[in-house]
């Protein structure tokens, strides 16, 4: 797989005087009010909020599915800011991995197929590999038997699981899952952060937005925010 | 990302999608309208149109008409004759067990005779020529429909051959009575230099075209005591069929009531069967082009989560929309197939089973692209138009919108 070039180890993400607003009809609604935070790779986020405090709006910014309104965003030192909606979309696969939710799997693909979706923008997989690797990846998360299921004929959990392993594909330094455990039961939510746990542990930077009290037990560092607002950052040596 | 990559992509959500079938199946259903529209319109209107262009028997009217200066001042008139000069000669070399040896002889000019697709075109300074059918039907009366089309003669067969004809000369009996009495039993040969295509200018009667001289001289021999004044028609032949009402006011100015054609398709029904053509045509295509885009609209908006799934995952925007426009056209192609699939086993089942004795009178179905060309289009070039014009709209939302609109 390629590897990643020009990264700065220490910053893999760092968003200063961020600033996002939205401006409906009859008012200007702030999403993200000046916050300055940076994100390190082999750590786990968990960003918390009550609904409306900015947390799936950071999210979104971080992965580049929103632009700021105000302030920078650096990623790996270069800042994407200023960045084409092309370039965004080749970071975006190339740097981040997605985990949604509702899973948004290709219902007509298979699992491994579901999997293989983010490689085939990647030159540097040999065609030939790709089934291999995805296959890898499922087996990494407790799925090769399942490859060859419809996600239709999958339950929620292993339906995010396969979603994790897409996440994985390209081998992305960073991942950002957006409430990931929202749809699925507390033995599956368990698994999940436990799977999110492991991958921060080999040296991925894991963002995870949630609501769930159970994502603090492996969060390295919790940001809580209100309002838009950085009401708490806290980190294992706090407890 | 290789274009395989994307096809294959495209190629496995669209075959894996079962409620796809339904459009397929829609499509296919208006694909097959469409051919069967264009293919009547084809078949019908353009062989007739055809027929009148290549016969000039269609530009021909017929008068009561004795003195034939009258009409030198009228303009657009090629050529007038005697019509009782054509003369059907019911004892030819042609007569065997299975011909009855029926031909008409007609008046043969370069202006009178259908165009000759082999051999070379009437020549009024040789004799003993003619230009005849590039099919001898058995019967030159064709009163019945069925018709083996192995005891037709063709070009091959007739090409550079001769005929013989038999007529008889009269005199007048000894009564002086005006009844004449058969003389004697004459001969004339003549070779076919020339073949017109009888099939296409809708004539089958096995008429055969000879130079005005020659048939003068049969038909004198045959009748000699004619009265000048009991001439039963005359022949005009115009130059083009949008001439034949200028003439036909020439001829009413002058006096002559009695004015008919020598060959007439109703040009009116042509009209209106190509009005109802058109009609139904632009029907079909509406119909096709609010189906297309209701139904493409509506699967797009299905798969809109998707598609930002796809934006998220760091695909562009142009190879989303190349994906999805491989997708429609992998199903609109697969609609056409059927459909031109169906209409072809629809098409031989009425040319080979329906429509046989409508072939003896010339009548006869054929396939060609410009029948195909517009379903073509109308099915894969137009879904593709319209899913690219709906993707457009779609791609231009922000992931967020476009995950969120999950149904």
């Amino acid at each position: 797989m390629k590897s990643k070039q020009n990264l700065n180890q220490d910053d893999t993400i760092t968003l200063s005087q961020a600033t996002k607003i939205y401006n409906t009809k009859t008012e200007k609604i702030i999403a993200l009010n000046n916050l300055n935070l940076s994100f390190k790779k082999g750590k786990f986020y968990a960003i918390m909020g009550h609904s409306g405090s900015g947390k799936s709006t950071l999210i979104s910014v971080l992965g580049l599915i929103t632009t700021l309104s105000e302030g920078n965003y650096n990623l790996f030192g270069r800042e994407i800011s200023n960045l084409t909606e092309n370039q965004l979309s080749e970071i975006r696969s190339q740097h981040l991995g997605f985990v949604f939710q509702s899973y948004y799997l290709y219902p007509t693909l298979k699992a491994f197929e579901n999997v293989m979706i983010p490689m085939l923008l990647n030159k540097n997989i040999k065609e030939k590999n790709r089934e291999k690797i995805a296959l890898e990846l499922l087996q990494s998360v407790g799925l090769k038997d399942r490859a060859n299921h419809f996600p239709r004929e999958l339950s929620g959990g292993e339906q995010q699981r396969v979603a994790i392993a897409r996440a994985l594909a390209n081998d992305p330094n960073i991942i950002l899952a957006d409430e990931p455990t929202g749809n699925l039961d507390e033995q599956n939510e368990i698994m999940i952060f436990e799977k999110l746990k492991q991958l921060s542990k080999e040296g991925k930077c894991i963002i995870v937005v949630s609501h769930s009290q159970e994502v603090k037990k492996y969060a390295d560092i919790i940001l809580e925010l209100n309002k838009g607002n950085m009401k708490k950052v806290s980190d294992e040596n706090d407890e | 990302m290789k274009t395989t990559n994307d096809i294959k992509f495209a190629f496995l959500k669209s075959i894996r999608d079962k409620t796809k079938f339904f459009y397929v199946l829609l499509i296919s259903l208006c694909c097959f309208i469409s051919l069967i529209i264009i293919g009547f319109y084809f078949n019908i209107t353009e062989f007739i149109d055809e027929s009148i262009e290549k016969n000039p028997a269609f530009n021909t009217i017929l008068v009561t008409l004795n003195k034939e200066e009258d009409l030198s001042d009228v303009d657009h008139i090629l050529d007038i004759h005697k019509s009782n000069n054509d003369f059907y000669a019911n004892y030819t070399s042609f007569k065997n067990e299975k011909f009855d040896g029926w031909l008409l002889l007609s008046h043969g000019t370069p202006d009178t005779v259908p165009e000759v697709i082999y051999g070379k075109n009437i020549d009024k300074n040789s004799e003993d020529i003619a230009i005849c059918p590039a099919k001898f039907y058995p019967d030159s009366g064709a009163q019945h429909f069925k018709i083996n089309s192995s005891d037709i003669l063709k070009n091959t067969d007739t090409l550079n051959s001769t005929f013989t004809i038999e007529y008889n000369s009269y005199k007048k009996n000894k009564f002086d009575d005006g009844i004449p009495i058969k003389d004697k039993t004459l001969n004339k040969t003549f070779k076919i230099v020339g073949l017109y295509d009888n099939t296409k200018t809708l004539n089958f009667n096995n008429e055969c075209f000879v130079t005005p001289s020659v048939l003068k001289e049969i038909t004198d021999t045959i009748d000699p005591y004619l009265d000048e004044n009991s001439i039963s028609g005359t022949y005009i032949l115009i130059d083009d069929t949008k001439n034949l009402n200028y003439v036909k006011n020439e001829l009413y100015k002058k006096g002559y009531t009695d004015i008919e054609m020598k060959k007439n398709i109703d040009i009116d029904i042509v009209k209106s069967l190509n009005q109802i053509v058109v009609v139904l045509l632009v029907v079909v295509i509406m119909g096709i082009i609010v189906l297309n885009a209701l139904y493409i609209k509506k699967q797009i908006l299905i798969e809109k989560s998707n598609i930002g799934i796809l934006k998220a995952l760091g695909y562009k925007k142009n190879k989303i929309k190349k994906i999805y426009i491989l997708e429609n056209m992998f199903l609109s192609t697969l609609a056409f197939v059927i459909a031109i699939t169906v209409f072809i086993f629809t098409f031989l089942i009425i040319k080979y089973k329906f429509f046989v004795s409508f072939r003896y009178f010339g009548i006869n179905l054929f396939l060609n692209y410009k029948i195909i060309f517009l379903p073509f289009l109308l099915t894969i070039m137009l879904s593709t138009l319209i899913c690219s014009i709906i993707l457009n709209k779609v791609l231009k939302s922000d992931i967020i919108k476009l995950l969120e609109s999950e149904e």
